[in-house]
């Protein structure tokens, strides 16, 4: 017989115990499917523009500004360098374009007057990357869900350096 | 028989208790897995030469800079190399011109900048060159004690052979 009078199927195994072996099972299968969703960013952990796994993305061009470093630093920054969210660790893009400016600071004299100097042996490198990403209601995400805001500061590092640029211009350079 | 009438294995060892135990080795073998496998990736030594720059020094201070010594991170800890060697220069200080509204620098009698040279056998996991825990890349700000000295200041150049590390990604 399928179930016994103890309960038991096919008089060997208690249906309780079946169905905490199922239930244990179903908790399993369903939380390596929801970290799979998460880690895929189809579900992000916090309240932010989503963009979902399945769409399709365009490429952003990012640009973004190193301020006041020395020559040493745009020389450890090379074309084809990946870029990295160095508190998530989350790729953001690729190093496309580095070109660089002499720094600039406001200072102001004794006498109220006030002057955009050079600051000497200083650089600004403006670093260009293409970004997947796409503009969501919500604003500019990459396709792992890095909120990109224009003026914003966004700790980075390469396989060399380490910085924190500011975000200069985002724009969307191919449409899917 | 393979299960008894009262659904042990062999009449041994309870169904249920063998499934809950296996679930819960394969959950501790995913879990081990999942975390190591960021170390694996990319995984390798790289000997890597790396300088920090310490500003507005004393010069006495670099008496207390001795090559051979070994480095540690001052908060963590972590062995960060050893001494190889130093250079110091005078410390210049950027300041104002207000004559002609522009920005100099001008030296600092009495106090030396020093840029410190340490190897390591950094650990190698794309992106990053480790020692131990810390990440060595140009622009961090470090606090570094060395036997007989306190480090702090940034790295600002890193060196190594690029065709290994190339190979090694």
């Amino acid at each position: 017989m399928f179930m016994d009078e103890k309960g038991k199927l096919f008089g060997k195994v208690s249906i309780i115990d079946v169905l905490v072996v199922v239930v244990i099972l179903a908790g399993i299968v369903g939380a390596v499917f929801a970290f799979g969703k998460i880690n895929s960013g189809a579900v992000l952990t916090e309240n932010k523009g989503i963009v979902r796994h399945d769409s399709t993305l365009d490429t952003l061009e990012v640009t973004m500004r190193l301020r006041e470093v020395r020559s040493m630093t745009k020389d450890a920054i090379h074309i084809g360098d990946e870029v990295f969210a160095k508190d998530t660790g989350k790729y953001l893009g690729t190093v496309v374009s580095v070109t660089s400016e002499p720094a600039k600071k406001i200072i102001s004299g004794f006498d109220g007057r006030s002057a955009l100097a050079t600051v000497p042996e200083k650089m600004d490198v403006l670093m260009v990357l293409h970004v997947d990403g796409k503009r969501t209601d919500g604003g500019f995400f990459t396709g792992n869900n890095i909120h990109l805001v224009y003026g914003s500061e966004m700790q980075i590092i390469t396989p060399s350096i380490q910085s924190t640029p500011i975000i200069e211009q985002i724009k969307i350079v191919t449409e899917e | 028989m393979l299960i008894d009438e009262k659904g042990k294995l062999f009449g041994k060892i309870n169904l249920l208790d063998l499934l809950v135990i296996l679930i819960l080795v394969a959950a501790i073998a995913f879990g081990g897995w999942y975390f190591m496998r960021g170390k694996a990736e990319g995984a390798g030594k790289l000997t890597v030469r790396y300088v920090v720059e310490v500003v507005e020094k004393d010069p006495e201070y670099f008496d207390y800079i001795i090559p051979g010594e070994s480095v540690v991170d001052g908060v963590t800890k972590q062995p960060m190399g050893r001494i190889v060697s130093f250079e110091t220069k005078p410390t210049k200080i950027l300041a104002q011109n207000n004559r002609d509204m522009t920005l100099v620098y001008d030296e600092v009698e009495g106090k030396l900048n020093g840029n410190i040279t340490i190897e390591v056998e950094a650990d190698v996991s794309y992106p990053d060159l480790l020692s131990g825990n810390e990440k060595i890349k140009i622009g961090k700000d470090v606090a570094y004690r060395s036997e007989s000295a306190a480090m702090k200041g940034y790295i600002i150049g890193i060196e190594y052979d690029e065709e290994k590390l190339e190979a090694m990604r």
